[in-house]
C-alpha cells in the first residue's frame, strides 16, 4: 500500500490502516521518545500519546511532508513537552520544601538509565553517555538522538525539525563536542 | 589523558548498532482506549466554510455602509438646518436677559 493510500484510508477513519500504521512506527516512536525522555513508562505513555494525537489530527495533515517525518515531529514535540512540564514540577517541589519548612530536599543523584536495547558489554558506558545526553540542550538532545539512535540523515532531521541543514550540521557539532567536555570531565572526577 | 580521551570516545561510541526497544504487547489496546476515552474534540470549520462566512460578513457590511451613506446623503441638509435652529432657539433663551438671576 502507498502513503498516499494509507493516509487516505486513515482519514477516512479506517480501523485496519490506523492498526498498520501503529504496527509500523510504534517501536520508531517509542525509541525516539525513550532517548529523550530515558524513561521506559513515560516513553510508552508519550508513544500512546503519539497515537492519539495522530488519530485525531489526520484531517490537518496535509501530505507536504513525509507521514513518518510528521509522526516524528509530534514525538519529539511531545518528549521535549514532557521534560519541561516535568523540571517545573521539580522546581515547583522543590520551592515548596523550602516554605514547608521541615527540610531541604536533598539534591539526589538521578539513577543511571539502561538502554534495553544495548549490548550487555556496553551497558556501563552507554548509562554515561546516556547521563550526558541529559545534559544537551533540549535541540542539540533531539538532532542526536534522531542521528545516532533512530539512524536518521542530517537531511531527513531537517524535515523533522524544521531546520535548515546547516543548522543540524550545526546542532550535531555543538553535541558531540558538550558530549566530550561532559564526558571527560566525569571520567576526571572519577578517576581521581 | 590518552586514556580519558579514548574512554570517552569509547562511551560515545558504545551506542552504535543499539537494538530497537519493544513496546508492551497491549500497547494497541492501551492506545484505544485512550481514543474512548479521550473528551471529544472542538470540531474544526473547513476552510470553505469559513470563506463563504467571511463573504457574508464583508457583504452584510457592505450593504449597512451603502445604506448609511445614501441615507446620510439625503438626510444630510434637513438635518443640519433642524440642528442648527434648534442651537439658536436654545442660545437666544439662553442668553436672554430675563433668565438672568437678579440679587
Amino acid at each position: 500500500m502507498s502513503e498516499e493510500q494509507l493516509i487516505t484510508l486513515l482519514k477516512e477513519g479506517n480501523p485496519e490502516a490506523f492498526r498498520g500504521l501503529i504496527e509500523q512506527l510504534k517501536n520508531k516512536v517509542f525509541n525516539t521518545a525513550l532517548g529523550i525522555v530515558q524513561n521506559t513508562e513515560d516513553a510508552e505513555d508519550i508513544a500512546q500519546e503519539v497515537f492519539v494525537e495522530i488519530f485525531q489530527s489526520i484531517q490537518q495533515f496535509k501530505g507536504d511532508a513525509k507521514l513518518t517525518t510528521w509522526v516524528y515531529r509530534i514525538t519529539f514535540t511531545k518528549s521535549l513537552e514532557f521534560l519541561r512540564k516535568k523540571k517545573s514540577k521539580k522546581r515547583f517541589a522543590f520551592v515548596q520544601s523550602l516554605f514547608a519548612g521541615d527540610s531541604v530536599l536533598p539534591i539526589e543523584d538521578k539513577p543511571h538509565f539502561y538502554h534495553p536495547g544495548v549490548q550487555l558489554e556496553n551497558k556501563e558506558r552507554a548509562a554515561v553517555l546516556f547521563n550526558a545526553i541529559e545534559q544537551l540542550p533540549d535541540n542539540q538532545k533531539t538532532a542526536f538522538v534522531l542521528h545516532k539512535l533512530e539512524g536518521l540523515s542530517y537531511v531527513e532531521i531537517c524535515d523533522v525539525m524544521l531546520v535548515s541543514l546547516s543548522s543540524v550540521e550545526s546542532l550535531m557539532f555543538r553535541a558531540k563536542q558538550n558530549l566530550q567536555k561532559l564526558l571527560s570531565d566525569y571520567y576526571e572526577k572519577n578517576e581521581k | 589523558m590518552t586514556t580519558i580521551k579514548q574512554k570517552v570516545e569509547e562511551t560515545i561510541a558504545s551506542i552504535d548498532g543499539l537494538q530497537r526497544a519493544e513496546t508492551n504487547p497491549y500497547f494497541y489496546d492501551k492506545i484505544m482506549q485512550r481514543i474512548k476515552s479521550a473528551p471529544a474534540r472542538v470540531v474544526t470549520m473547513k476552510p470553505s466554510m469559513i470563506w463563504t462566512a467571511a463573504a457574508c460578513l464583508v457583504l452584510l457590511f457592505g450593504i449597512n455602509l451603502f445604506t448609511w451613506i445614501d441615507y446620510s446623503k439625503t438626510t444630510n441638509y434637513t438635518n443640519h438646518t433642524k440642528t442648527d435652529a434648534t442651537v439658536n432657539a436654545l442660545v437666544k433663551d439662553y442668553f436672554s436677559t430675563n433668565n438672568v438671576l437678579q440679587f
